[in-house]
């Protein structure tokens, strides 16, 4: 508290008004950041033909909770959010442990034929074979229809395993010297002194890797047809969907004349639904990004 | 020991990790053969209709499809019916349809508006001649829908909905088809003196009056879409199912039509005039526009006829606010060229577990009976014929889309549903636009037919005219004077032959030699 004081009496003019632009810019980015969440979720507490009236801004003008008992109450929905909470689970928990330990793996000094594999890695990064051999291989490996599709081949990050090689290149090798002296074995190294001192790492791919899992719509589409497997983010798709016209002029007659327009509050809702639970990870993992925990490791 | 706990925790954690994606894969595979063996037992069973009903795997082509399941009292009657109920799968974006085609993975039904040509292949789908022969000799299919479907290698693969013979026209007078629409906010109008709505020129002194009175108003706002579509039908000029026009025996493309340069001037002056705003031309999507009639800020707005039913049941303002139909065409020349040799059709692909089963259920869709229950419902229930005036009067409200998705009524009708089905409770006002327009109807399916395949050099050459069109229509809609527009009509057309109009124009003309004998032509 003194410190705070001392800092805040010693200050100059400079030094306010310089702080005072900073933090004016900062607000003014933390309010254009937040404020499509905070609008979606107040239009999705709006009745659904009041919303469209527009002119919501600060709060529900007709407070409801119809929109969400829409969604709470079907089972696809209810499905859908168990799935994608299974595949966001094991899939980063698959993910991140099989990436870092190939990456360990790619890591160590006297591996032979090293010069191969990042080549290999390299390419496979940048070049894909397209969404039809993809699909054909996933068939071949009978992953279709299988909520297994959904986490296998999401095992290994390419990209991620460039940079947690990386990571693991820069520990000393003091510390695994150490372990083994104590008789440790390789998988002991990893697990007991590696994983421990990869947490910033291990958190920021447990976080891309979970979010990618959870929103990620396109396999539960595409490589699925079983109603029990489908994604909370795939439902969410259908319901936006629904509002989406055929470009062709007698296709969108007939939608029209269909009435199947879906209010933009329920569409609005379909997302804070989908997007909530993992915004609501965020603040967890976000302090592992700037904490060093390397600092202080070895000393000496 | 520490570190013995926690290796058995990771390894525990694996086990746990690799039981669950094994026993999630087992379990699908599981269902799948249960699936099959269902479908086979059933299907052998399906010609006689026994309880146990055979289910089809049907993949909707069209995303906005609301209708996600085979369930309510439409569906279930169709099934009591046919024997037949449908897993359905609705298309999650236009890729997907693709994707299966070209993998082989198919479903046993298809129903699609696009991708007819690569389905209509007999290595991907059986061929609806071969298995009416086989399995329903008694499923007669009309001479015209055959020629229009009929594929290059002589077969049909499907009959796509949403046509209508004239001699079906003819048999149902109140049948109508959905049109382009001008609505425009009756209060202002009154304010206004009722000034009389007749022609175009009335239509631009009303936006004149308009702007002069309510500054802040925009006098005219046109959907992404149909707003054009609006003004070349006033114009004469063919829009909606076809850009073609046939005159003295030669079709040509819309941008040589006699009045399309009047139409592009008109739209220009309405601009010039500030009765149009130039951000109307920006609209990206066909919902755009909604927002501002919502919020009262519009007093004329063209729009699909059925939109602007529909955007009058969501505006909350107050009955002020709703927009009134304009019966009446405006122009002097109004034609409406109905090309549309359908729109969307079932393929039975050759992964059908039961092609039997399939066509029959086809035959039973393509009924009187079967295109009356899935576009009406059922009859007492969801509509009462009205013998006096002979429309189908519905008994539920009109609208309530949570009612009509849950019975699913008139989706599945689409499967099979003709044209001339489609007939509107003449008490609306819609209702009366729908018949004004089509009073004005010039049946010319051959025209439907003269399509290029995509990959031909036709094919390019058209998808090159219509993106060039898009960005110069709007130069012209823009441009500050009647003489500049003229000429970027003229530089329109010269680009449009230097990709290709005139190449284009000879395949159309050899094209039509070709199909107009089908329609007895």
């Amino acid at each position: 508290m003194d410190y705070i004081l001392r800092r805040w009496r010693g200050r100059t003019l400079e030094d306010w008004v310089v702080d005072s632009v900073n933090m004016f810019l900062l607000l003014l980015v933390l309010i254009v950041t937040l404020y499509p969440f905070y609008y979606i979720l107040i239009i999705s507490f709006n009745e659904g033909t009041d919303a469209a009236r527009g002119g919501i801004y600060f709060w529900p003008r007709k407070f409801t909770l119809d929109n969400y008992e829409t969604f709470l109450n079907d089972h696809k929905w209810r499905i859908g959010f168990l799935v994608s909470s299974a595949r966001t689970i094991v899939g980063t928990l698959l993910g991140v442990l099989f990436t870092s330990l190939v990456a360990y793996g790619l890591a160590y000094k006297q591996l032979i034929f090293k010069k191969v594999y990042f080549p290999i890695i390299i390419v496979a990064m940048y070049f894909s074979g397209g969404l039809i051999p993809y699909y054909v291989v996933l068939r071949e490996l009978q992953l279709l229809n299988t909520f297994a599709v959904y986490v296998i081949p999401t095992m290994l990050n390419l990209f991620f395993l460039l940079i947690a090689v990386s990571f693991f290149n820069d520990i000393p090798d003091e510390l695994q010297e150490s372990a083994k002296i104590d008789g440790a074995n390789d998988l002991t190294i990893f697990y007991k002194i590696i994983l421990p001192v990869s947490k910033p790492l291990l958190a920021t791919m447990s976080l891309f890797l979970g979010v990618g899992q959870w929103n990620s719509w396109m396999d539960s589409a595409y490589f699925v047809r079983n109603e029990n497997l489908r994604t909370l983010t795939y439902r969410m798709i259908e319901i936006i969907n629904q509002s989406t016209m055929p470009i062709d002029p007698v296709g969108s007659a007939i939608a029209s004349s269909m009435n199947t327009t879906t209010t933009f509050s329920i569409q609005i809702t379909a997302m804070v639904v989908a997007i909530l639970p993992i915004i609501c990870v965020y603040p967890f993992l976000q302090k592992h990004f700037v904490k060093g925990v390397m600092l202080g490791a070895v000393k000496g | 020991m520490e570190l013995m706990i926690s290796k058995k925790k990771v390894s525990l954690l694996l086990i746990i990790s690799m039981l669950v994606m094994i026993l999630s894969a087992c379990s699908s595979n599981s269902n799948s053969k249960s699936n099959n063996v269902d479908n086979t037992n059933a299907g052998s069973k399906g010609s006689e209709q026994e309880s146990v009903p055979v289910e089809l795997d049907i993949f909707v082509n069209h995303p906005w499809f609301p209708v996600k399941e085979w369930s309510g009292s439409i569906p279930q009657l169709i099934t009591e019916k046919t024997g037949v109920k449908l897993n359905v799968t609705v298309a999650a974006d236009d890729k997907q349809l693709p994707l299966m085609i070209a993998s082989g993975d198919l479903p046993d039904l298809i129903f699609t508006s696009t991708e007819l040509d690569r389905l209509a292949d007999s290595a991907i789908s059986y061929s609806w001649n071969e298995l009416i022969q086989k399995y329903a000799p008694d499923f007669k299919v009309d001479a015209t829908r055959i020629a229009i479907n009929t594929a290059a290698d002589g077969n049909f693969y499907t009959i796509r909905n949403n046509f209508a013979t004239q001699e079906e026209w003819d048999a149902s007078p109140n049948a109508i088809i959905s049109p382009g629409a001008l609505g425009f906010r009756q209060d202002i109008m009154e304010e206004l003196g009722n000034p009389a709505l007749r022609t175009l020129e009335d239509l631009e002194n009303i936006l004149g009056q308009v702007k002069a009175k309510y500054p802040d108003m925009i006098p005219l706002l046109l959907d992404k879409n149909w707003g054009s579509y609006y003004f070349k039908y006033q114009f004469g000029i063919p829009t909606v199912t076809t850009n073609l026009y046939e005159q003295d025996g030669v079709v040509s493309y819309f941008v040589n039509h006699p009045n399309t340069l009047d139409y592009y001037k008109y739209i220009n002056r309405l601009y010039r005039n500030g009765y149009i705003t130039g951000e109307n031309f920006a609209f990206k999507d066909t919902l755009r526009d909604n927002d501002y009639v919502q919020k009262g800020l519009v007093f004329a707005e063209v729009d699909n006829v059925n939109d602007i039913d529909n955007m009058n049941s969501q505006i909350t303002l107050g009955d002020n606010y709703k927009l009134t139909h304009l019966v009446n065409p405006l122009g002097t020349d109004t034609k409406y060229y109905n090309a549309s040799v359908g729109w969307s059709g079932v393929f039975i692909t050759k992964e059908n577990s039961n092609p039997e089963a399939s066509i029959k259920f086809m035959q039973y869709m393509f009924s009187e009976e079967g295109q009356k229950l899935g576009f009406w419902g059922i009859e007492g229930k969801h509509y009462k014929w009205n013998e006096e005036k002979q429309y189908p009067e519905i008994l539920y409200k009109q609208g309530d889309s949570e009612y009509i998705n849950s019975e699913a009524i008139g989706f599945w009708g689409l499967m099979s549903n003709s044209a001339a089905l489609d007939i509107a409770d003449p008490n609306y006002d819609s209702a009366k636009v729908k018949k004004a327009v089509k009073d004005t109807m010039v049946l010319v399916p051959e025209l439907g037919l003269l399509i290029p395949k995509s990959d031909s050099e036709e094919g390019v050459i058209l998808s090159k005219l219509e993106a060039m069109i898009s960005t110069e229509e709007v130069r012209i809609f823009m441009a500050n004077s009647e003489e500049e527009a003229e000429k970027y009509y003229q530089d329109m057309l010269a680009k449009a032959e230097q990709i290709g109009l005139s190449k284009y124009e000879a395949w159309l003309n050899k094209k039509y030699a070709e199909v107009k004998p089908l329609f007895g032509k």
